[in-house]
């Protein structure tokens, strides 16, 4: 569209009778505002309480928006390889911190990772980044030593779990059904998991095999000391180990981010410290108008029961798409681009609606240079 | 358009760059009401905000023709130009006029009534910023009991209840009529288009907060808009024939007005009984409201009452 | 073929809006305008006139219906008088400023109070100002085509006329009128081809602000329209002359190539002077008439050139300025200022609120002027003293 502005020189610029030659986009509204709206990034306070910082809204909605529990799945994935299992056996801080316990009730988050991680099981399989030379052992197959194979399948190296008696899993055998922790130890084998049994593995032997060696502390708890929590080094050269925890989801953060250590020591990467959320929205930033009380859905079952649950997410500090903001901007100045707002701030004077009716903390006013 | 809280027409109707202030409550009014109507549309608007909020003798602010027409004729000029229209053919154009409450309570409503009366096939529009708010902020016989304005000053605030423009509307027994608030958009929209397939006479009460006229910051426009609807301050609600009535929504928890009253500047002079006053009319209207819905409906039960109301 | 038909003022204007094929008529009642819309709203109901009859609630909104019926494309007319064009006021200025050429007929009525039904021009020379276009008329004939003419006119520069005819002396007075040939007046008057219009799919704002850098130019404009104006009524008066036998001009001259001494005169009361110059002129007088009949845009050329070299020129005003004197005799006056040879102008205000104008009256007129030596300001006729 031609919104070239219209310059009046003579008579002959302007028509016969009073009617306009053009349309307002000609003037730049925008320079009236001495403040902006601007995206911010928030927490919910949910995946702040989690130890694997499951990005708990970021999942949530995909299954409000398309109603698409693959991708949901695979975003639970991308931080806890075994939500099957933390869906059964994880204390769910989560749930705790929920802001919707403010409201009427938590958000059956565990409940809902559950479901996806059992829905997508059958379908689930490691998505192998880059072949490595290099093999590492793994000692003992409890949980801490299961998530670390999975990391370091999934970081390319040939991995070797060596196995006092025959049993994966072994130290939440009983808690989770066999099948699921069949399906699940299959998808590591799929992956080149490689398994020895009813071996009696000594960390010096292993040495001369293997450039890195974990050893899962709850199988061996007197085999190694470790030195740093955090990287996981042990006494021993080229053998790492992690701390165990009473909550599960813990036990598997320690876990992956020594298996991740391991890898990036292996490709000769920078070892980067996880990043920090940020800041939580507290409850007194979501708009209550915005929901409706709704009794929570405790089992799920079928993906509808899925979706109503999720519905009832406030989605703290993360745009689900609501639109608010988009619908009352008085100015046409809030396009929706990708299901998502984008600020036009040619004409945005700045009045800061989209900011006090976002219901869940993401927009903040800055002020303009 | 996927939208997880609404469901609006994608058109926009509405260029940026018009020239309304921050937070304008009118001009977002006039935006959902495109979007209801469509571009097979035309407009007439008389002396009110909008008159410069739709740009100048240059540049258009609506992608549908806009006749500008002086301040006591917009319900006659709309008729004017259904008229012309049909005339020349164009007999689906849906014809609206867009005024303010100045325009329609006061200085318009002779040729409201007229029109109104004669069953017009256009639609009305006010948007109700509840005083003449391009003027400075006078009082109109739209402004609420107890509000400041420039001409009601705080040591002689308002003191007339505001005139019932819907019920003068009503006892027209127009086809269609109903009040809608711009902080309730799918009801809004919902509304507009079912008036649009109606023929004859068709009234909008709109709701439209002005952040500078009441002394509120821009940003919470929204929020007084629905508080005014949460409190029952402005009751949404449709009329047929001037006597079906049925109420849009019930608030399901009671807000006191001093929740909507104690954010405005315009009522920042009042005293504890003042509201007390303000919350005994509100009361009152509602309740005479809700009356007129049960005789027409025999119940009260058919009225939603979620909590988050679109 | 045309037809002849006796038909008062009032309704020789309905004829002259059914045979110009108005589109939308919006009318309030008001005495003596109203048989005309009476008329009208038969014609529409009995389908001689595809048109839609807005009875609207007071003038203001009649014209207002003209002005918006006009912008979104449609020929519309109204009528009225005295009051009701006094509350349309507003609304002139809205159809000449937005170049809308609608066609209303003012029925000459005195402004109140005290209440008067009965004619004199202050009501029509007190819209004088809104941008319209105003041609008086002598007779009902003249009105019948004057109508039609002022459609032609209008829709060509795009002003609104108006035309004015003297309250009972015309409008409730019958006279044979030729109504013609349809065929031949639609040739005459083809369908109006707006020049803009307010319609779906053309978002165009109309009438909308202008700021102090755009608003003198509409303006200029409006008075190069008017200016234009004149030529133009000049040619289709002329063009109406060759095809229904009647010719008109923004001016009339009778018995003025030898004259020294000049009756200007406008509205019904021209048919009047007539007989007085007759009259005169029996007596051996050298006198002639000047009948004003486009009084909008005000034809200066003409005038001076019928008026220069005269002795005395006499104004018949059947309307006043107060504080000042008579219009017309105030604008033929500044009119002529220019002149070297300008007349010696007398302006005698007459017939205001209906009083009879007789042709006694003119010739008393004459006489006055002819002897009267000082330069006197608003010569009142007939009034009690």
């Amino acid at each position: 569209m031609d919104i070239k502005p219209i310059i009046v020189n003579s008579l002959n610029d302007l028509p016969e009778a009073p009617v306009s030659q053009g349309v307002t986009l000609v003037k730049k509204t925008g320079t009236w505002k001495n403040v902006r709206p601007v995206t911010v990034s928030r927490s919910a306070p949910c995946e702040n309480a989690c130890p694997l910082r499951i990005r708990i809204p970021d999942f949530i909605n995909f299954l409000t928006t398309n109603s698409d529990a693959e991708s949901a799945a695979l975003e639970i994935i991308k931080w806890n390889p075994f939500p099957t299992i933390t869906g059964r056996l994880c204390p769910a801080k989560c749930e705790v911190g929920c802001n919707r316990n403010k409201y009427d009730d938590k958000i059956s988050i565990k409940e809902l990772e559950r479901f996806l991680g059992d829905l997508y099981l059958d379908k689930k399989s490691i998505d192998i980044k880059e072949k490595k030379h290099e093999r590492v052992a793994i000692l003992g197959g409890s949980i801490s030593g299961m998530a670390a194979s999975y990391i370091l399948l999934k970081e390319g190296f040939e991995v070797h779990l060596f196995l006092k008696g025959n049993e994966t899993f072994e130290d939440i055998r009983g808690k989770v059904p066999e099948e699921i922790l069949g399906k699940e130890l299959k998808i590591l084998q799929n992956a080149g998991l490689r398994l020895n049994v009813n071996t009696s593995a000594k960390i010096s032997e292993l040495q001369k095999e293997f450039k890195y060696i974990f050893v899962s502390s709850s199988s061996y708890p007197q085999m190694v000391s470790i030195e740093d929590p955090k990287t996981g080094k042990t006494n021993f050269e080229g053998a790492f180990s992690s701390k165990e925890d009473q909550d599960i989801s813990r036990t598997i953060k320690n876990a992956i981010g020594v298996a991740i250590y391991i890898a990036s020591k292996a490709s000769g990467k920078e070892y980067k410290d996880e990043e920090k959320l940020p800041r939580v929205v507290s409850y007194k930033e979501i708009i209550e108008d915005y929901f409706n009380h709704e009794n929570a859905v405790k089992e799920i079952n079928e993906l509808e029961d899925a979706i109503k649950e999720a519905s009832r997410c406030f989605s703290c500090g993360t745009c689900n798409s609501c639109g608010n903001c988009y619908v009352f901007c008085p100015d046409s100045a809030v396009k929706w681009v990708n299901n998502l707002p984008e600020f036009d701030y040619d004409y945005c004077k700045g009045c800061g609606i989209c900011v006090t009716e976002c219901p869940r903390g993401i927009l903040e006013l800055i002020p303009e240079k | 358009m996927i939208m997880k809280n609404w469901q609006i027409p994608e058109d926009e109707l509405l260029y940026s760059g018009h020239a309304a202030c921050q937070g304008c409550g009118g001009a977002l009014a006039m935006r959902l009401a495109l979007k209801a109507l469509g571009e097979n549309s035309v407009v007439t608007i008389p002396a009110c905000c909008w008159t410069i909020i739709s740009g100048d003798v240059l540049y258009n602010a609506l992608k549908i023709p806009v006749f500008h027409t002086a301040f006591e004729t917009a319900a006659i000029s709309a008729a004017g130009l259904k008229a012309g229209l049909t005339m020349r053919g164009l007999k689906d154009t849906t014809v609206f006029a867009w005024a303010g409450d100045g325009g329609t309570f006061d200085i318009g409503i002779q040729s409201i009534s007229g029109a109104a009366e004669r069953n017009e096939d256009i639609i009305y529009f006010v948007y109700d910023n509840e005083a003449y708010m391009n003027t400075g902020i006078q009082r109109s016989s739209a402004t609420p009991w107890g509000a400041w304005t420039t001409t009601t000053p705080v040591k002689h605030p308002e003191d007339k209840p505001k005139k019932n423009i819907d019920e003068i509307i009503a006892a027209h027994g127009v086809p269609y009529q109903a009040t809608v608030n711009i902080a309730f958009p799918e009801d809004f929209i919902r509304k507009v288009q079912k008036a649009k397939g109606i023929k004859g006479f068709r009234f909008f009460h709109i709701f439209a907060p002005c952040p500078p006229g009441w002394k509120i910051p821009s940003d919470i426009s929204i929020r007084a808009a629905r508080l005014a609807t949460q409190t029952n301050v402005f009751p949404l609600y449709e009329i047929e024939h001037g006597k079906n009535y049925r109420v849009s929504y019930m608030p399901p928890k009671k807000v006191p007005v001093s929740e909507y009253l104690k954010i405005q500047g315009r009522f920042r002079h009042l005293k504890e009984e003042d509201v007390e006053f303000i919350q005994k009319m509100v009361n009152e209207n509602f309740d005479s409201l809700l009356k007129k819905h049960e005789l027409t409906h025999g119940t009260l039960q058919n009225i939603p009452s979620p909590e988050f109301y679109r | 073929m045309s037809v002849k038909k006796v038909l008062t003022g009032n309704h020789a204007v309905s004829y002259g809006a059914m045979v110009s094929r108005v589109q939308v008529i919006s009318a309030y009642p008001i005495t003596p305008q109203t048989q005309v819309v009476e008329l009208l709203s038969e014609m529409v109901a009995d389908g001689l006139l595809k048109a839609i009859f807005v009875n609207v609630e007071s003038e203001h909104s009649a014209m207002s219906a003209c002005v918006s019926a006009s912008a979104a494309g449609a020929r519309a007319f109204t009528a009225t008088s005295a009051q009701g064009l006094a509350l349309m006021h507003e609304m002139l200025h809205w159809a000449a400023g937005d170049r809308l050429p609608i066609v209303l007929a003012d029925i000459n009525r005195a402004m109140a109070p005290p209440w008067t039904i009965w004619t004199d021009q202050n009501d029509s020379l007190s819209q004088r100002d809104t941008g319209w276009m105003q041609v008086y008329v002598e007779s009902n004939q003249e009105a019948f085509d004057s109508i039609i003419l002022a459609y032609k006119v209008a829709e060509q520069i795009y002003l609104p006329c108006m035309v004015v005819l003297d309250a009972f002396v015309l409008s409730h007075t019958s006279e044979p009128i030729e109504i013609y040939d349809q065929e031949k007046i639609d040739e005459f008057l083809p369908p109006y081809k707006p020049m803009v219009t307010i319609e779906p799919g053309k978002p165009i704002g109309y009438g909308a602000l202008a700021g102090p850098d755009t608003y003198m130019e509409f303006r200029y404009k409006m008075q190069k329209a008017m200016e234009k104006a004149v030529s133009v009524f000049e040619k289709e008066g002329k063009l109406f002359g060759e095809m229904f036998g009647r010719t008109y001009d923004l001016v009339e001259p009778y018995m003025l190539d030898d004259a020294e001494y000049v009756i200007v005169t406008v509205g019904a009361v021209t048919s009047t002077a007539r007989v007085a110059i007759q009259e005169l002129r029996k007596k051996g007088e050298k006198v002639g008439l000047l009948k004003l009949r486009v009084v909008r845009p005000f034809p200066f050329e003409k005038l001076r050139n019928i008026l220069k070299g005269k002795k005395k020129v006499a104004i018949i005003d059947r309307n006043i300025s107060f504080g000042h004197h008579g219009i017309f005799y105030e604008e033929i006056k500044s009119a002529l200022y220019p002149l070297q040879d300008r007349p010696i102008v007398y302006g005698y205000i007459a017939g205001l609120g209906g009083r009879d104008v007789t042709v006694g009256d003119i010739i008393g007129i004459y006489e006055d002027m002819k002897k009267r030596e000082t330069l006197d300001e608003a010569i009142w006729r007939g009034v009690k003293l």
